[in-house]
C-alpha cells in the first residue's frame, strides 16, 4: 500500500543522491530543463563529470526523439563505437537498433561529419549540420536532433576559442524550429571558467542526470516564488517536501521581509519545468498550499492541473491554478 | 524478446524509475496517447510502481503492451500480496497519514485496474493491471515510418508535443492519412 505521509526509506535517499550527481555544476535557473522536455528549435548545454548520468540523458534524448518522429544523430566520444552506444540504449523498450537499421538514428562522430575535411571550422560544421536537417526533413522525420559530445574538440585539435564563438553564435541553426542540439561537455576535460561560459551562452541548460529535482527560490515581478525543475517522485520527495517548507515560512505573517503583510505572504509555486510530478508529491504541494497564511498560486502544466484537480484542489479556496499552455506534453 | 504487442518489459527497484517512466511516456506517445492522457497515465504506472518500491518487496517487473484498442501495463511485485480492498473508496484527505491516494488516483485516471495475486512460476505478490483507452486509428499522434506523417493538404504539419484530442468525431489536426 502506498503512504504518501511516509518518509522515503533509506534506499529511496540513496538512489536520490545516486541520480543528484550534478549539484557542483551551474546552478538551476531560469532557462534550466529536464532533457524530457527538450523541443525542436532548443540549443541547450550539458555537462556530466562521469559516465552514468550521460548514458541516462543520452537514453532519454534518443527515446523522446525517436517517439516523436525526429531523427536522432549522436555524436559521442571517439572511443564509443556504436555497437557499445546501441547495448547501452536497448534493453526495455522498442529495440534502438531498429531504428538505427532504418536510418531514424545516427551514430556518428564530429570527424565524420565534416569529412572529408580534417578541420574544424564554424562555417563548416554549420553547413553539414543544416545539410543533416534538410535531410532528415526530405526523408519525412519531422525535425532532426543532435547530441554532440564536446570531445570531438581535443579529437579535432579544435581551438577552444573558435569553438566558444561558434557556440555564442549559431542561434541561426534553430531559427527554424527544425533543429536541435545538446552540446555536452565532460566537466573533467574542460576549465570551470569554460563551462561557466558555455553555461550562459546556451539559450538552454539541461539538468545533468535524470531523475533529479532543483528548487530555486527566486524574485519575481509578483514577489518572491519557488520554481521546481526536474522530477518529483519518491527518491526526490524529501527535497521537494524540505523546499515547500522553507517556501511556506517565508509566507508567514511578519516574516521580516520588507513589504511582507501582517496577514502573510502569497505562496507562489512554478511547476512548470517539472516534468513529473508524481500521486504523493502533488498532495504534498497541496498540502502548502492549504498551510499558507494567505492566498497560494500554482503555475502548472495541464497534466499537472488535473493531477492536483483529482486530488483537491477545487476544495482549496485560497489555491489559484494557472495554467501554461503548450507545456503540457 | 519485444514485438509489435510487447512495447517494454523491464524489472525495477526505485532507482530505475525515471528510465521506467521515459519508457512507459514514450511507448504511450508511440502507441498515439495524446496528453494529457498520456501523462495521468505515466503518474498512474509510478504510483503502482512507487507502491511495488515501497511497500512489495522493493522491486517488481514491468509489462507494457498495445493491445490495439488499449494500453496496458502490468506490475507484478514479490510482496506479501494485496487486494482491491486498500484503496479507498473517497479520496484520501490532506490531514492526516491516510495511505491508498496513488493507488486511488491510479484508479481514476485509468480505464481499467484489476489487482490479482500472482498467480505465475513465483506464485508470490501482486499482479496490478491498468489499461487507457487509445484513440481510434488515425486520431492518435501517427509516429510510425515516415509515410504516417503526411501532411494533409492546405493543413499545416503539427507536431506530437503541440497535439491535442479534438472533439469527438472531429479529425485530428496535422496529419492523419498515409
Amino acid at each position: 500500500m502506498s503512504d504518501p505521509d511516509e518518509v522515503p526509506r533509506p534506499g529511496a535517499l540513496e538512489g536520490q543522491h545516486a541520480r543528484d550527481a550534478d549539484r557542483a555544476r551551474p546552478a538551476a535557473d531560469v532557462r534550466t530543463l529536464p532533457v524530457q522536455r527538450f523541443r525542436p528549435g532548443q540549443h541547450g548545454f550539458a555537462s556530466y563529470g562521469s559516465e552514468h548520468p550521460q548514458w541516462d540523458v543520452v537514453h532519454a534524448f534518443v527515446r523522446q526523439g525517436l517517439a516523436y518522429g525526429e531523427k536522432v544523430l549522436v555524436l559521442l566520444h571517439p572511443r564509443v563505437s556504436v555497437g557499445e552506444l546501441l547495448s547501452l540504449l536497448d534493453g526495455h523498450g522498442p529495440p534502438v537498433s531498429d531504428a538505427w537499421q532504418r536510418g531514424q538514428v545516427v551514430l556518428s562522430s564530429m570527424r565524420a561529419l565534416i569529412a572529408p575535411h580534417r578541420r574544424f571550422t564554424a562555417a563548416r560544421q554549420w553547413a553539414r549540420l543544416r545539410e543533416e536537417s534538410a535531410r532528415a526533413r526530405a526523408e519525412g522525420w519531422t525535425a532532426l536532433r543532435a547530441y554532440i559530445d564536446m570531445a570531438w574538440v581535443e579529437d579535432l585539435g579544435a581551438d577552444v576559442e573558435s569553438v566558444m564563438r561558434r557556440e555564442r553564435s549559431s542561434q541561426h541553426l534553430f531559427d527554424s524550429g527544425t533543429y536541435s542540439e545538446i552540446c555536452a561537455y565532460d566537466d573533467r576535460a574542460f576549465t570551470d571558467e569554460l563551462l561557466a561560459e558555455m553555461h550562459r551562452a546556451h539559450p538552454v541548460n539541461l539538468l545533468g542526470s535524470v531523475g533529479s529535482l532543483h528548487a530555486v527560490r527566486e524574485t519575481g515581478a509578483d514577489g518572491p516564488q519557488l520554481r521546481l525543475t526536474g522530477e518529483a517522485d519518491i527518491a526526490t520527495r524529501a527535497e521537494l517536501t524540505r523546499a515547500l517548507r522553507t517556501a511556506l515560512a517565508g509566507t508567514a505573517p511578519g516574516h521580516g521581509e520588507p513589504g511582507s503583510p501582517a496577514s502573510g505572504r502569497e505562496l507562489r509555486l512554478d511547476l512548470r519545468a517539472l516534468h513529473f510530478l508524481g500521486a504523493a508529491c502533488a498532495a504534498d504541494v497541496l498540502r502548502a498550499c492549504a498551510a499558507a497564511p494567505g492566498d497560494a498560486t500554482v503555475r502548472c502544466t495541464g497534466v499537472q492541473e488535473r493531477i492536483l484537480r483529482h486530488l483537491g484542489a477545487g476544495s482549496l479556496r485560497s489555491l489559484t491554478l494557472v495554467v501554461e499552455e503548450g507545456t503540457a506534453c | 524478446m519485444l514485438t509489435p504487442e510487447l512495447l517494454c518489459r523491464l524489472r525495477f527497484t526505485v532507482r530505475d524509475l525515471p528510465r521506467l517512466r521515459i519508457e512507459v511516456e514514450t511507448c504511450a506517445a508511440g502507441a498515439g496517447l495524446c496528453e494529457p492522457r498520456r501523462g495521468e497515465f505515466v503518474v498512474a504506472v509510478d504510483a503502482v510502481a512507487t507502491n511495488a518500491v515501497e511497500h512489495a518487496g522493493g522491486s517488481g517487473h514491468l509489462l507494457l503492451r498495445n493491445l490495439g484498442e488499449e494500453l496496458e501495463c502490468r506490475v507484478t511485485d514479490s510482496g506479501p500480496g494485496f487486494s482491491a480492498d486498500v484503496i479507498p473508496e473517497l479520496l484520501p484527505g490532506l490531514d492526516g497519514a491516510h495511505t491508498g491516494r496513488g493507488l486511488w488516483l491510479a484508479r481514476l485516471v485509468t480505464d481499467r485496474l484489476t489487482i490479482a495475486p500472482n498467480d505465475g512460476p513465483d506464485a508470490k505478490g501482486a499482479v496490478v493491471t491498468l489499461a487507457v483507452r487509445l484513440p481510434e486509428p488515425g486520431r492518435g499522434a501517427p509516429l510510425g515510418p515516415p509515410a504516417a506523417r503526411t501532411t494533409l493538404p492546405g493543413r499545416p504539419y503539427t507536431h506530437p508535443y503541440d497535439r491535442r484530442p479534438g472533439p469527438a468525431g472531429a479529425p485530428e489536426a496535422g496529419p492523419a492519412e498515409g
